[in-house]
Parts: structure tokens; C-alpha cells; sequence
């Protein structure tokens, strides 16, 4: 016989020849006691050949979910394989609690088949299927959009007006200060990185030149997409999955309002407006931070200015508003398009959200790139 | 050991609010083991941010808030995080960790605060879903169960 008494518990077990076990539980079976109890069972129980158990709980005068825990995990035979268990001398109310859990809610709940790794082949096939289909579905937003968005625009009532000032506002208005402080840097860090090369060749002037097609033909418009794809593509994605998984959507159905009338089209046409003015405003910023570096190279202003406009020409300017409109129109339609498809469950929404981020960030990137051969060949 | 009538929640002049406002102030009531207590008040009455000073998310402006054998208006450190255990707080909206199975979010104080081995921990948590007519079948359309 093994006993064992800590913590107000004591254990007593014994194991016969003839395969018949009995452990008597006394006192106070806690959270605390249960895990020592259990190191003296496996111990002595595990290695033993046992036919029958008996597990003698009429001592306890204390029993908490743990200790419960113990009997059921006693009397699923899972410490005792081969035994035939029983559990006696519950207190009454304890004993209900003990039979409600049976062995085939315990068999219920464990998984019954893991599903089975899927082998390359298939998986690549499976995020092949899944970018076509959401390419398909990316044309059928593109659809709706270009359906809804001209019969919207005519008819005053359909167009909710505040709407757009409100998303104006919030994505436009309120990401100056953060527009301002990362292009004048990057225009700052530009400058100051190609001076000390340039300086070598005297060639400092120069500087002035390429910050100015630098900025008004690519960092321009990428960082004023960049940032708006993060601040308010992502907000976008985050408002419309939230309605999303609050049924809103279905409500506004419901009611005969479509979704891409209501809340689609407001977002972007304000994205599509307010693109392109974020956009020659991160231009002049960054344009500025190259300007403060010249300046502090001892280059006077007008000399600068000479420059800039002899490097800059009028094709450049409206090449970066035409950049704006469609970077706008992608950053919009993509977040409103991953709100739309936000699925259920509580990281829905943080999905769908970075999905906006992501998609919007690779849309801007490929678009860029058509741009300029675009440009390169129009130009030629 | 306890008696069944004992106060195990007390209420002395309590004053809560926000920043320098106190919107509710001279507050006194027991609970008692057992007892369903209730608190009923209109839309903005500070039904919300009452329970909130209760299970010490806010600190309130004046008063005690005796949980057992413990102050939690002025308990820091670890009285505070014994007195947090001694009670459990069902949240409107669910607050169940998104993360975690049904099982795991059941689970965790015990893998938190207690040495057991992991089927006992497993064991536990199943026989509370069941106690509450949570089953496998039940959990299987909503939310992730294994």
C-alpha cells in the first residue's frame, strides 16, 4: 500500500496480486492537491497490470473541477487501460456533476480525424485556383462599380454627398501630417544621399534636377498612395467587414439598397478626388526636403528653381495627376472590395483589413510600372 | 469555512466617475453567497461603469469594495491578482479570445495558474462546457471547437 498525504489530501493505494487496485481520496481534492495526486497514480497505477480499480471518494470534503477532472480522467480508463473502473462515494451533488460528462461527450469532442497535410503539387494548385478566383472576383467588383457609378453620379438623391466630404476629410485632410513629415524626409534623404556622390564630379547642381523628376514622376504618387493604401484603404476594409459581420450589409439589402450604391461608390470617388491633390502635395514636400539640402549646400534659390523647372516639364506634372487618379481609384475599390468579402469570425475583419493593405500596395506597385513604360513610349 | 449567508460582496460609500465628475456617489450594498443581485437603472445611469469600479477596471473616487476578505478599491499587485481570482465576469459581448478554440479559452486559467497535467486541464474544461449544455454538436457550426 502507497499513502501519501500533502496539502490536506491524502491518498491511499493499493495494489493487490490479483490485479485489483483500490485508491481512497481524502479531504480536500484542489487544483493544487490534484497534480501531486496524479504523480503518485501514474506512479503507482501506470506500470501495474490492473484488471479492476476502485477509487473510494465517500472521504473528500472538498472537490473542485480539477479534482473532478482527476475521477473522470480515472474513470475513462485512460490511466488504467485494461481495467474495468468504478468511482463510488461521491457526495451527491458532486456525483451529478460527474455523470454529466460521459465518455461519448469526452469521444465528441476530441478531434476524430486530422486533416492530412496537403503535398506540394496540390498546394500550389489550390493558390493558383484561389488568385484566379479572386482575380474573377476583382472583374465582377470592377463591374458593379463602373455599372452603379454613373447612375449614382446623375441622380442627386442617390449620391450621399456628406458622405465623400466625411471620407475626404478623414483620408485626405487629416493625413497632411503624416504626408508632410515622410516625403519631406524621403525628398530630404535623397538629396543628402546623391550630394556627397555628385559633389565628386562637381555635379552637385544636378541634385536639384533629379529630385525634381524623382519626386513629381515616381515618390510622389507612390508614397501618396502608399500611405493612403495603409491609413485608408485599410480603414475602408475595417468599416465595411465590421457592418459586414454585424449583418449591416444584409440589412441594407434588405431594405433594396445596394451595397455598392451605398457605400462603395462615395469611397471612391473621394479616393479618386483626393488622391491626386495628396499627391502634388507629397511631391512639393519632398521637392522641398531636396530644396532645404541644396540650400544648405550653400546653392542660392534661384539657382534651384532654374533647375527644377528645366528638368521638370508639364507632361511630367499631369503623368503624376494621372498616377493619382488611378492609385486613388485602387486604393479605394480594393479596401472597399476586401470589407465586402470579410468572412465571418473574430480575426474576419484583421484579415480583410491586411488583405486591403497588401493587394492595394502590389496594384499600386504593377500600375506604377505600366505608367512608365507607358510614359517611355509615348514620349519617344 | 463559509456560511451560506455570509456577505462575500460589500459596498461602502462608494463614489465613481470620470476624471474630476463623480456620477454616482454614496453607494452601499451586499451580496450574498448565492444570491442573484441585481442593478437596474435607465440608459446612462452608470449601471456599466458601477460593475466596472465592482471588478476593479476602474478605480473609483472614494469607498470600498470588499470581495471576501479584500479591499479591491485600494488592492495592488498580488492582492490584487488573488482577489481577481476569486471571481469570474461574464462580458456582453462574449470577450472570448478570437485566437483560442472554445476549449482553449475554457482552459486558460488553468494552464495560467495551475501545474496540471494537460488531459487533467482538458478534462476540466469539458465538463464545465457540459455542465452549461455546451456540446461538440453545438460548437461545430460557430465556432472552432478542436
Amino acid at each position: 500500500m502507497t499513502t501519501s498525504s500533502q496539502n490536506e489530501l491524502a491518498t491511499d493505494v493499493l495494489v493487490g496480486p490479483d490485479g485489483h487496485a483500490r485508491v481512497v481520496l481524502r479531504h480536500r481534492l484542489d487544483a493544487t492537491t490534484t497534480v501531486d495526486c496524479w504523480n503518485l497514480l501514474e506512479k503507482n497505477l501506470r506500470p501495474a497490470k490492473i484488471k479492476t480499480l476502485e477509487v473510494d471518494a465517500s472521504g473528500l470534503e472538498f472537490c473542485d473541477g480539477a479534482g473532478l477532472a482527476l475521477l473522470h480522467y480515472l474513470n475513462l480508463g485512460k490511466m488504467t487501460p485494461a481495467a474495468s473502473v468504478s468511482v463510488v462515494g461521491l457526495e451527491a451533488g458532486l456525483e451529478k456533476i460527474f455523470l454529466g460528462l460521459t465518455v461519448a461527450d469526452y469521444e465528441a469532442f476530441r478531434p476524430h480525424q486530422r486533416p492530412s497535410k496537403a503535398c506540394l503539387p496540390t498546394e500550389v494548385g489550390d493558390a493558383v485556383a484561389r488568385v484566379a478566383g479572386d482575380l474573377c472576383e476583382q472583374v465582377v467588383f470592377l463591374g458593379n462599380i463602373a455599372a452603379n457609378l454613373p447612375p449614382t453620379l446623375i441622380h442627386r438623391k442617390r449620391m450621399r454627398w456628406r458622405e465623400v466630404g466625411r471620407v475626404f476629410e478623414t483620408a485626405g485632410a487629416n493625413a497632411v501630417p503624416i504626408v508632410s513629415l515622410i516625403s519631406l524626409l524621403v525628398g530630404l534623404i535623397i538629396a543628402f544621399e546623391s550630394v556627397q556622390p555628385l559633389a565628386q564630379f562637381g555635379a552637385q547642381i544636378y541634385v536639384a534636377n533629379m529630385i525634381g523628376l524623382v519626386m513629381v514622376r515616381e515618390l510622389g504618387p507612390l508614397l501618396a498612395a502608399v500611405l493612403l493604401a495603409g491609413r485608408s484603404g485599410s480603414a475602408f476594409a475595417a468599416e465595411i467587414g465590421t457592418m459586414k459581420v454585424n449583418e449591416e450589409l444584409n440589412a441594407l439589402e434588405t431594405l433594396g439598397l445596394d451595397p455598392i450604391r451605398f457605400l462603395v461608390v462615395q469611397r471612391i470617388i473621394a479616393g479618386i478626388l483626393l488622391t491626386p491633390l495628396l499627391t502634388f502635395y507629397a511631391t512639393f514636400m519632398g521637392v522641398l526636403g531636396g530644396v532645404l539640402v541644396m540650400l544648405g549646400s550653400g546653392f542660392p534659390l534661384n539657382l534651384i528653381f532654374h533647375q527644377l523647372a528645366s528638368a521638370v516639364h508639364l507632361s511630367d506634372v499631369v503623368l503624376a495627376g494621372a498616377k493619382g487618379l488611378v492609385f486613388g481609384a485602387i486604393v479605394a475599390a480594393i479596401g472597399c472590395l476586401r470589407g465586402l468579402q470579410t468572412q465571418q469570425g473574430p480575426s474576419a475583419v484583421g484579415v480583410s483589413t491586411t488583405r486591403a493593405v497588401v493587394t492595394s500596395i502590389l496594384l499600386i506597385v504593377m500600375a506604377d510600372a505600366v505608367f512608365t513604360v507607358l510614359f517611355f513610349i509615348l514620349t519617344q | 469555512m463559509n456560511l451560506p449567508n455570509e456577505n462575500i460582496i460589500v459596498v461602502r460609500d462608494l463614489a465613481i466617475g470620470y476624471g474630476d465628475k463623480v456620477i454616482l456617489h454614496n453607494l452601499n450594498f451586499q451580496v450574498r453567497r448565492g444570491e442573484v443581485f441585481m442593478i437596474l437603472g435607465g440608459s446612462g445611469s452608470g449601471k456599466s461603469t458601477l460593475l466596472k469600479n465592482l471588478i476593479g477596471l476602474y478605480t473609483p473616487k472614494a469607498g470600498e469594495v470588499w470581495i471576501e476578505d479584500g479591499n479591491l478599491a485600494v488592492a495592488e499587485d498580488e492582492e490584487r491578482l488573488r482577489l481577481f481570482r476569486k471571481f469570474g465576469v461574464m462580458y456582453q459581448g462574449g470577450a472570448l479570445f478570437g485566437s483560442m478554440t472554445v476549449l482553449e479559452n475554457v482552459r486558460l486559467p488553468l494552464d495560467e495558474f495551475t501545474a496540471l497535467p494537460r488531459p487533467l486541464k482538458d478534462l476540466a474544461a469539458l465538463a464545465k462546457l457540459k455542465q452549461v449544455g455546451l456540446t461538440a454538436v453545438q460548437l461545430r457550426g460557430s465556432w472552432k471547437w478542436e
